[in-house]
């Protein structure tokens, strides 16, 4: 089972996406970005940001582990209650970017494929 | 203003019945002076020679006073039949002179220059060729009127005329003093005996009468010194008829009388025109005041507004600070004027200066908001307006600027902003959860069997996906209001983008049919998901308006450099006296026909903004009750940042 790490400060969003992703995947979830900042944290196949975090922006972290040796060939998806950060998601290196509301059927679309494209890769 | 200072001149005023009184009372009492005095004009009275050296001398006196102040209204007006009258007053003078020289027995015995017949000549020339300058004068005036010369006369001919007058004036003196002897005599002594003499005085009337019929018929009077240049003739005729033809000799009452009247004669000019003077001085000191007044009602007024205010001469360079400006600023009058720039804030001061150069270079007015510095140090946002001020000969005059404290709104703008964000993020977060449970639930039914409770939540979804388009339509349209709405430019297909659409739309009607007609497009660039949102809005618009059902036409066509795509229903269609507002900010149809449809009134407005943002155009075509069609253009690959 592919391996995923969801962090949003949202308490409700991390439920409900345990929820839904859960019966598919092994779903890790943090409420901030320090395990992400302190390297406590066992590599997943994908990391789904919420870009609002409190603390930390979501696309700092996600710059981060763009920048990481072991991190950077694992697929980011950033959600955003912000539209038009696809320009700026994209310079932080994100693969791809769902606004909220997002609808899980799009959510659960863009895993499989960016779980697709990496094996293949 | 050029009305206002020429009426003030004798030249260019229009006489009226009050400005023509005096020119008609002198007339009268000189005329009954005449009269009674004319019939003893033969008496004898002693002779006194010296008489004739004092009285010219108050005549040259007169005639070059009224040569310099005719000379500044020539200066000022230009007008050739100016030029007349100064060459007249010329002339006098020289033949004045020559005359006291000549004349037997005012400064020695005999004449200082000429000879016995030299003073009659110089007489006859003097007073037969004064009025000769009058008819110019009225000529000059007639012509000028009726565009025949130029009305401006220029300082070449002046110096020509004048140049001419003398040289004129000068050879009579040499011809009746060195040429005396060549000229037929007119005097035997002190008597005037030759019947030449009767016939040089005549036609010297003659040509006066001329004058004076010339200048009543050529100027009707209409300005005010045409009357006392009347007056002038007329008493410069009395005058010759009482010191040459009523009378046989010198010395006798009318030699006397006649000399008086001709100083009359000279002074009247010169008393108009010293009048005016005085006139002009007194309107100019109370322009001045009246303008002191002005100013120092301008000065408190701009005192008393919270603004600060200031204007600037024509080269930008700051002349006037209001109080409030040191106030504000701390600065002195001198540090305003060289180191106003000290008042910017770093971070805009060269594009506030930059923009203020373009200003001042292109004469146009000068609207911006930007930091100014407080004498405390603190920066407080204004809206700075500077406008250029023109003269009545539409040159630039200077510059008129004031700035006004906008701190306080800008920070509840930003308040507002803020707030927004914020509210959306946060409503955002549990539509969010709230649409994955629903979600969730609807797929666990439907899993189930239970396809009763799945139509459940496949409504409640419906509603959730409004709440999510409600938030939306109010985030588009604060960041529209603020100018934030930002494209994402990719290229992408709009016949792609528009078969999705259909696809999902029609998904939510079975009672329509919407049929997609590709005539071209293809790939564009533009921003993706606001051109989803434009076709969103007009597509769920035609199914929303059409509640009988039926055809939702979509089509697209190309140009060289744009697409168009065309929306078209069967539907209620739009009244119309709405067709022009159905693109305002929260516009919505009201008709007593129809039915109320929910909804903002924000889905056009933004869609409009978005078509507008990427240079294209969005228009409706509509007949109530035969459906609308909606029309928006995109450009290939041109959008406005």
């Amino acid at each position: 089972m592919k391996k995923l790490i969801i962090i949003d400060d949202d308490p409700s969003i991390l439920d409900v996406l345990r929820l839904v992703l859960g019966e598919s995947y092994q779903v890790t979830t943090y409420p901030d970005g320090s395990p992400i900042l302190n390297g406590t944290f066992d590599l997943p196949d994908l990391f789904v940001l919420d870009k609002q975090l409190s603390g930390t922006d979501g696309l700092d972290l996600c710059r981060l582990l763009k920048h990481g040796d072991d991190t950077r060939n694992i697929p980011v998806i950033i959600i955003s209650a912000t539209p038009g950060i696809q320009a700026m998601a994209a310079a932080a290196g994100a693969d791809d970017v769902l606004e909220k509301p997002f609808r899980v059927k799009a959510l659960r679309e863009c895993i499989a494929r960016l779980l697709g494209v990496h094996q293949e890769a | 203003m050029q009305g206002a200072n020429t009426a003030v001149f004798l030249g260019t005023a229009t006489a009226g019945r009050r400005t023509m009184r005096p020119a008609l009372i002198t007339t009268i009492l000189l005329l009954t002076a005449f009269l009674v005095t004319a019939p003893w004009a033969r008496q004898p009275l002693p002779a006194f020679p010296v008489f004739v050296p004092v009285y010219n001398t108050a005549v040259i006196v007169l005639d070059l006073l009224t040569v310099v102040l005719l000379m500044a209204h020539l200066r000022k007006l230009k007008d050739p039949a100016f030029l007349a009258l100064v060459c007249g007053y010329i002339f006098t003078p020289v033949l004045a002179v020559a005359h006291a020289l000549a004349f037997p027995g005012a400064f020695v015995e005999g004449s200082l220059i000429g000879g016995e017949q030299t003073t009659a000549w110089l007489f006859m020339c003097w007073h037969n060729f004064f009025p000769v300058f009058f008819i110019g004068y009225a000529v000059l005036r007639k012509w000028g009127a009726a565009s025949v010369i130029k009305k401006s006369v220029s300082r070449k001919t002046v110096i020509l005329a004048v140049a001419s007058t003398l040289a004129l004036a000068l050879g009579i003196v040499l011809l009746t003093t060195l040429g005396a002897h060549l000229l037929p005599p007119l005097m035997q002594g002190n008597r005037y005996s030759s019947p030449l003499t009767s016939l040089i005085l005549t036609l010297g009337w003659v040509v006066y009468f001329v004058a004076l019929m010339l200048l009543a018929s050529f100027t009707g009077f209409r300005r005010v010194i045409d009357a006392w240049l009347a007056v002038v003739l007329i008493a410069s005729m009395i005058s010759m008829a009482l010191s040459g033809i009523l009378v046989d000799a010198r010395y006798e009452l009318g030699f006397y009388l006649g000399r008086i009247y001709g100083l009359l004669a000279a002074s009247f000019v010169i008393s108009v025109l010293l009048r005016e003077a005085i006139t002009m001085y007194g309107l100019v000191t109370s322009t001045a005041d009246t303008l002191r007044r002005s100013e120092q009602r301008f000065r408190t007024l701009t005192d008393v507004v919270p603004q600060l205010i200031w204007s600037n001469d024509e080269r930008g360079k700051p002349v006037y600070f209001n109080q409030r400006w040191y106030e504000y600023t701390g600065l002195s009058f001198d540090q305003s004027v060289n180191d106003w720039k000290m008042a910017l804030h770093p971070e805009e001061a060269q594009a506030i200066i930059r923009q203020w150069q373009t200003a001042l270079a292109g004469q146009m007015a000068f609207n911006a908001e930007y930091r100014l510095r407080r004498a405390d140090g603190a920066f407080r946002w204004h809206i700075v307006r500077n406008a250029p001020l023109f003269g009545s000969n539409g040159q630039l005059a200077g510059w008129f600027g004031s700035a006004t404290d906008i701190h306080e709104l800008k920070a509840l703008q930003q308040q507002k902003e803020d707030f927004i964000g914020i509210a959306s993020h946060e409503l955002k977060t549990p539509v969010t959860s709230l649409r994955v449970y629903t979600e969730m639930l609807q797929e666990k039914f439907e899993a189930a069997g239970n396809r009763e409770y799945a139509a459940f939540m496949e409504k409640m979804n419906v509603q959730v996906d409004r709440l999510t388009d409600l938030i939306r339509d109010l985030l588009d349209t604060t960041r529209i209001t603020d100018g934030q709405l930002s494209l994402n430019m990719e290229p992408f297909d709009l016949n792609d983008l528009i078969n999705e659409r259909v696809e999902e739309i029609q998904r939510l009607s079975a009672r329509h049919y919407l049929q997609f007609s590709p005539n071209g497009a293809g790939v564009i660039t533009a921003d993706r998901e606001r051109i989803s949102q434009v076709l969103t809005n007009l597509l769920s618009n035609a199914v929303k308006y059409s509640p009988q059902g039926g055809n939702v036409m979509i089509s697209t066509r190309s140009t060289a450099h744009a697409v168009t795509v065309t929306v078209a229903d069967r539907g209620i269609g739009i009244p119309d006296q709405a067709q022009g507002h159905v693109f305002d900010r929260f516009y919505r149809v009201h008709s007593a026909q129809t039915q109320t449809y929910p909804g903002l009134g924000l889905g056009l407005y933004i869609s409009s903004e978005i078509v507008r943002r990427h240079g294209g155009k969005i228009a409706v075509e509509s007949r109530e009750g035969a459906g609308a069609t909606f029309r928006f253009s995109i450009p290939y690959g041109k959008a406005k940042t």
